[in-house]
């Protein structure tokens, strides 16, 4: 096989690439159709850079599946679920958020109103005194210092 | 915000509010007075605490200078608001309690310490919810007797 030394390889890869001037494209595509030679080189050149972007296309593609495998196979935090409840994307589990946070706020009221656990602490004596009626015979009403007991003492007659 | 979801919520609402309401006339309906009364004798003589007055002694002993005090007789009643509760004291006594509701955050009740039929004392007081108080004095045998009260709510 002759060797043109026309043009070289760099540019024959050039022109495959579509890198060259629109002149110099359409003197080396006159060229080639003269030249068995730098045809057959523009040949191997395409097939080379056709070979390598098929093989980049198909890693690519490889890799985006694989990486929307690993997206969707991963579980979401029980936190991020519960709060999809109340932002998801579709109406119907929006609709389910929110009724269930107004079930638990019903919820909570109800408790809230029926069992007060806690112990109320108010000021001042156990008992407060009103009234009194011993029928004649005397009444003392004491308040402990510390704890503010109430005691009402009578002396029978 | 669409239709439907809007009347979804606010029927979600009244619901929340009719149960709250429901929930709260029958807790008011059904409101009763927990009553629980301890009858203590107190006398001079060797030390000695019953157990279960503790508290009741602990009360008392700083004031008064008894040192022996015995467990005579106690009561706990469910009582609802107007409903009288009985005791029998020693010494042909009669104690009546009647819850008369609440007032601000105390409990009011009426007693009433009846002898051989005829009343020698009675008081009206409000106590703290979970609250008590000591009626002491009525004399029986070389002592006399504390009567402790207490009353609780919801």
């Amino acid at each position: 096989m002759t060797t043109c030394k026309a043009y070289s390889q760099e540019f024959i890869s050039r022109f495959v690439d579509n890198e060259v001037t629109a002149d110099d494209h359409e003197a080396f595509t006159r060229h080639m159709a003269q030249c068995h030679s730098c045809a057959q080189k523009e040949a191997k050149f395409r097939q080379i850079t056709q070979g390598f972007q098929q093989h980049v296309s198909t890693q690519a593609t490889a890799i985006n599946r694989q990486m929307s495998h690993t997206t969707m196979d991963r579980k979401p935090s029980m936190l991020k679920r519960f709060l999809s409840l109340f932002s998801g994307p579709s109406g119907r589990s929006q609709r389910f958020g929110i009724k269930l946070a107004s079930l638990g706020a019903a919820a909570l009221i109800i408790v809230v109103a029926v069992f007060p656990w806690t112990k109320e602490t108010q000021p001042g004596p156990s008992a407060i005194v009103n009234s009194v009626d011993t029928y004649g015979s005397s009444v003392m009403i004491i308040e402990t210092a510390d704890t503010q007991h109430t005691i009402i003492w009578f002396s029978e007659t | 915000m669409n239709t439907g979801f809007k009347s979804n919520l606010i029927c979600v609402g009244m619901i929340a509010m009719l149960l709250t309401c429901v929930f709260s006339v029958t807790a008011q309906a059904k409101q009763v007075y927990q009553t629980r009364v301890k009858v203590v004798h107190a006398s001079k003589g060797p030390a000695h605490v019953d157990p279960g007055i503790q508290d009741v002694v602990r009360e008392i002993k700083p004031v008064f200078q008894y040192s022996r005090f015995k467990l005579v007789n106690q009561k706990s009643m469910s009582l609802p608001q107007g409903k009288q509760g009985v005791m029998s004291l020693p010494g042909q006594r009669q104690l009546v309690i009647t819850p008369q509701g609440k007032k601000g955050k105390r409990i009011q009740y009426h007693i009433r310490i009846n002898s051989k039929g005829s009343p020698i004392f009675q008081t009206g007081v409000r106590l703290k919810n979970n609250g008590s108080v000591t009626i002491g004095g009525p004399k029986v045998k070389k002592g006399v007797l504390l009567i402790n009260i207490q009353g609780s709510t919801r």
